[in-house]
């Protein structure tokens, strides 16, 4: 049996210590009896791995930073809605714990965030009256408590449109679709009208609850965009979605498997 | 669930230090490495009831930090598009007035490695885990990882001039 550079490393390793891989320890170490050439290679993955294990160690022996300690030490939050997100931030802030990983970058992304928070109160006075979304209960969007949800052809919209076979002329666009962080479908939608709005919606339950609605970039072909870029999103919608997204948005077999599940 | 969730929390407290090592070496920058700590110990406790008892809390941590870097990574990419080149440049160079400038350490020249090495070498040759278990962490194939491995040490054999040892 050839001894190739990864078993030697593997063994190096420790990979072959358990029982199932009596053979190929076996192996190297018989291959490594008789030719002191492999047995220096091993010595070297061996001292490798000696050496590496002070990488980092001034990090090992900093005092962990206090907000950090309060992070492991909070009581769990429920999955993220749009009231606890602005609520979370707002407490980050206070604490005065850095409020994004970006740094510099989080100071511009964070231009965009105060739409957002004050999205849903805003949504639901101005928004949803000035558009006449919920005439009557028969519009595209219901009100529920605090909850805006998809309903009518918003709501079969977002269950049954795949963008791979969507009509550019149907009226209700989809834009994205992906995983949220808290494992849900979520997808954004355009609602093509004489002001149209974009959206993102997420899948809870039986329903499709609205996370983020503003009105549709007018750059010119917004409303016929087809499978638009996030960048294109209205900036609320844009950071509703940055902050779910959990995984690169879904391609369209990715699309018709989540639909063929009932986006469960 | 065998755990109340202040013995979880203790755990957790007590990886603190090896969480902030993994993200120190992913970020290669001291604040972005907490505060990616921070967001995956909010995940983590947003979703505490899919880590299953029994199971490494460690590696199960190492996971979510991986992935919300992920996030992070693209979530960049997309502001950067947004931001004006000078903003996004910043922030680059920011990170790298972090590094001292010195002969290569061994750090310096880990933290040379492609992103995908610097994470395989992390979990296996400084945090232990086998080969199997840092796969799960980074949910790729175990070869996946025994490949990272193998181009990571050549590279950090290369880069250090084979000073390590001194044997060839």
């Amino acid at each position: 049996m050839s001894i190739s550079d990864d078993m030697l490393m593997a063994y190096a390793d420790g990979e072959f210590d358990k029982p199932e891989f009596a053979s190929e320890r076996n192996a190297v170490e018989m291959a490594i009896a008789s030719d002191p050439e492999l047995a220096l290679r091993v010595e070297r993955f061996r001292s490798q791995r000696r050496d590496l294990g002070s990488l980092y160690a001034e990090v090992l022996e900093e005092p962990v930073p206090e907000p950090l300690l309060n992070a492991a030490r909070a009581q769990p939050r429920e999955a993220a809605t749009v009231t606890d997100l602005a609520q979370a931030r707002s407490a980050k802030k206070a604490s005065g714990a850095a409020s994004s990983v970006a740094g510099t970058t989080a100071a511009a992304a964070g231009k965009l965030r105060p739409w957002f928070a004050i999205a849903a109160s805003v949504i639901v006075g101005v928004l949803v009256g000035h558009y006449a979304l919920v005439s009557q209960g028969a519009g595209p969007i219901a009100v529920n408590g605090a909850s805006l949800l998809a309903q009518s052809s918003l709501r079969q919209a977002l269950s049954d449109q795949l963008t791979a076979d969507q009509s550019h002329t149907a009226a209700v666009q989809i834009g994205l679709s992906f995983r949220s962080k808290s494992g849900q479908y979520c997808r954004t939608f355009t609602l093509e009208q004489r002001e149209p709005l974009s959206g993102l919606a997420c899948h809870q339950g039986a329903d499709w609850r609205i996370d983020a609605l503003a009105p549709a970039e007018t750059a010119g072909n917004a409303g016929t965009a087809y499978r638009p870029a996030v960048s294109a999103l209205p900036a609320a919608v844009r950071a509703a979605v940055e902050d779910q997204m959990a995984s690169e948005p879904l391609d369209a077999q990715g699309e018709a498997q989540a639909k063929r599940a009932g986006w469960q | 669930m065998s755990h109340s969730l202040s013995q979880v929390q203790d755990q957790l407290v007590a990886l603190l230090p090896r969480l902030r090592r993994f993200a120190r070496s992913l970020t290669r920058h001291h604040a972005d490495a907490d505060d990616l700590v921070q967001t995956a110990l909010e995940r983590a406790l947003m979703r505490l009831e899919q880590w299953q008892t029994g199971s490494r809390l460690d590696s199960w941590m190492f996971g979510i930090i991986h992935n919300a870097w992920i996030d992070e990574v693209r979530a960049r990419r997309r502001r950067d598009r947004v931001l004006t080149a000078q903003e996004a440049g910043e922030h680059i160079a920011d990170a790298a007035s972090e590094a001292p400038i010195q002969r290569l350490s061994l750090q310096a020249a880990f933290e040379q490695l492609d992103e995908e090495q610097r994470e395989a070498v992390l979990l296996v040759l400084v945090e232990g885990l086998s080969y199997k278990e840092a796969a799960g962490v980074l949910n790729v194939p175990i070869g996946t990882v025994s490949s990272r491995i193998a181009r990571g040490r050549e590279s950090l054999e290369a880069l250090l001039g084979g000073r390590e040892g001194g044997l060839r």
